[in-house]
């Protein structure tokens, strides 16, 4: 049965002239009439295909139609459709609107706005991971059709927007996959070790990185119990950091939790051989990179991380090896960290159960190590004052005079200022005029403490004389006696606070804190 | 590259200024109104003359540019009768090739395609 009704073949014979034409003329015509129209519209929907696109045009009737030795249909390349009318009476019965126009209209109508000319130009797809918006680009919000408006139950409207889909290549699909398989399956192998040389230097995969950041941070939940699958994990996330072509800042929010969970977290691995120390650590590092790079971008990341090391480690319900995890992530922020939060909370614990005997032996390490990182960047920041003496002269039992030579007699102003010095320090007058010499100074070595703060006096006493023998012109003695005395408050109070480090470091560690003591500075422990 | 099912517009700058050129040619010849399918009609048979015109002119060059005998040869072949009915057609088309200009305005001034 032919879809074209011979009702039709008669309208069309009607149309060019032919009045009677019989039904079973009609009949017949008509699916010979459809052979032809399927015929020149499957040529047509060729034509399409080979212009890439997928919809027909009067340009792809007009294809087929010369393909077929035929004549083209002409007036169909307007933009306006042609109008179909229902006949007045019949219903089934349409007509072409066809309108009389006025040559005059048409002439004196204004032209349309010409068109661009074909050409190359560039914009800006994204700038810092945002879209910015120009009419290049397509609009960040959902189209009207596609956006639902819904009702509260207060009868408020609610604009629903529906995901959008995020595409990616089918090669860099591949790539995540392959990466992937070989993060979980293959961690340790050489095939890895080349997929993270590549994720640290190509260029191209900041598409991947959201999906990278989901996968670390599902897959660290996933496998707490599996040591090796976190490491490569960690390694991943290094990769990442270490590639200057992506954007990971973005990303952050979601990559700290399960970096943090590895170097906090109450058990990793599920033997107790698993070395989950050294994952530890290499998280710790890896968060101290973070900080480092973005710390200045955003302002809350490092006290969010250092709030959250702070809790594990002052909570004395955590296990130890969360201490050891928020110790090793303290210590890894910085020894002003450390000063600040480690050393004013530590506290002597006899651990009595063998099986905690390791792990606080591991708490123990963190905590030395810590502590003598803070001491040898102390002891570095002073290190000019440890130098080793150039002329000891004794006089008398336990006291020695350290000389220090090629420094200038002390002027008035240091005399002034002695009256501010702490009463700590052991000065040697040498009985002509009751006058200080500066290259001469006694220091009580029968306690390392003792010795250390008598030293830390040169330094404020020297640091007084430059002031002093800097005299600026148009300035009272007043204001340099105000400044000096300020300046050695403040160098005096530094000196306090380092000897106190030492001692209270000394103090709970013994001689295990000395092997971090450089060693041009360590004679001051003899 | 694919459309992604959008619909295609053709170029309605060329077709209007095309039915504006034939508007003219019909208000010369002295019709003062049509149907609009015949006067889209008329346009389309128009553009697709000039088109075929310039593509035979194009293969008889065989050089970046037509000249004025490249479209005689284009009209010979395109068997246009009016072209050669008289002793003088091809110097009155070389005539009117170097004087186009002067004689014959558009109706409306067309500016160039912009670019970026």
């Amino acid at each position: 049965m032919s879809f074209v009704p011979k009702e039709t073949i008669e309208v069309i014979a009607q149309s060019i002239g032919i009045t009677n034409l019989s039904s079973d003329v009609a009949l017949s015509l008509a699916p010979d009439l459809e052979y032809r129209i399927r015929e020149i519209m499957q040529e047509s929907v060729k034509c399409m295909r080979h212009s890439k696109r997928t919809f027909l045009t009067t340009e792809d009737v007009d294809t087929a139609l010369a393909l077929r030795n035929l004549e083209p249909i002409y007036g169909f390349t307007s933009n306006d459709p042609p109008r179909f009318k229902r006949a007045a009476g019949h219903k089934d019965l349409f007509y072409i609107d066809d309108k009389d126009v006025d040559i005059k209209d048409i002439v004196e109508a204004p032209l349309p706005k010409a068109p661009l000319d074909t050409s190359i130009t560039s914009h800006w797809l994204a700038i810092e991971g945002v879209q910015p918006a120009i009419p290049e680009n397509a609009p960040v919000e959902a189209p009207s059709e596609i956006r639902k408006s819904e009702f509260k139950e207060d009868g408020l409207p609610v604009d629903v927007k529906l995901p959008v889909k995020h595409l990616i290549t089918r090669e860099l699909q591949l790539y995540y996959e392959k990466i992937t398989d070989l993060t979980l399956k293959k961690p340790g192998s050489i095939p890895f070790r080349r997929a993270l040389v590549s994720l640290s230097a190509d260029s191209g995969l900041h598409p991947l990185v959201p999906y990278f950041t989901f996968f670390v941070a599902d897959e660290v939940a996933r496998n707490l119990n599996n040591l090796a699958v976190l490491f490569a994990l960690m390694r991943l996330v290094r990769s990442l950091l270490q590639n200057s072509q992506i954007h990971i800042e973005l990303y952050l929010h979601q990559l700290m939790p399960p970096i943090i969970t590895c170097i906090v977290a109450k058990r990793i691995g599920n033997r107790l051989s698993d070395e989950h120390w050294e994952l530890r650590n290499f998280s710790a590092n890896l968060v101290t990179s973070i900080c480092q790079r973005f710390g200045h971008i955003y302002h809350n990341l490092q006290p969010r991380v250092m709030k959250t090391f702070l809790h594990s480690f002052l909570d004395p319900t955590k296990a130890l090896p969360q201490h050891y995890g928020a110790i090793k992530g303290i210590e890894a922020l910085g020894s002003r960290l450390i000063r600040l939060l480690i050393l004013p909370n530590l506290e002597p614990e006899k651990q009595e159960n063998e099986m905690k005997r390791h792990e606080a032996w591991q708490v123990y390490g963190a905590l030395l190590g810590a502590a003598g990182q803070c001491v040898h960047e102390k002891v570095k920041t002073f290190g000019n004052l440890f130098s080793p003496p150039t002329q000891v002269t004794s006089r008398g039992s336990g006291k020695s005079v350290i000389a220090m030579p090629g420094k200038r007699k002390a002027s008035t102003v240091n005399l002034m200022q002695q009256q501010q010095l702490p009463p700590m320090k052991k000065l040697v007058t040498d009985g002509t005029g009751g006058a200080v010499p500066m290259n001469s100074m006694s220091v009580d070595m029968q306690g390392s403490t003792g010795g250390y703060s008598s030293m830390m006096g040169v330094s404020s006493m020297s640091m007084a004389r430059q002031i002093s023998n800097d005299n600026v012109p148009g300035r009272d003695i007043g204001d340099q006696q105000r400044k000096v005395s300020s300046t050695l408050a403040q160098a005096w109070k530094d000196d306090i606070d380092a000897g106190n480090l030492v001692s209270s470091v000394v103090e709970l560690f013994g001689e295990s804190v000395l092997p971090f003591v450089p060693n041009p500075e360590a004679y001051m422990f003899l | 590259m694919t459309n992604d099912g959008a619909r295609f517009v053709p170029d309605d700058f060329g077709h209007a200024a095309a039915r504006l050129a034939v508007a003219q040619l019909c208000d010369a010849t002295e019709f003062h109104g049509a149907t609009a399918s015949a006067l889209d009609a008329f346009a389309d048979v128009a553009v697709r003359d000039l088109l075929d015109l310039g593509r035979i002119a194009e293969s008889h060059a065989d050089r970046t540019q037509c000249t004025v005998f490249d479209t005689i040869r284009s009209m010979e072949d395109l068997e246009a009768p009016r072209a050669f009915a008289s002793a003088g057609g091809i110097r009155e088309i070389i005539n009117f090739f170097e004087s186009a200009a002067d004689k014959i305005s558009f109706a409306q001034p067309i500016s160039n395609f912009w670019v970026v």
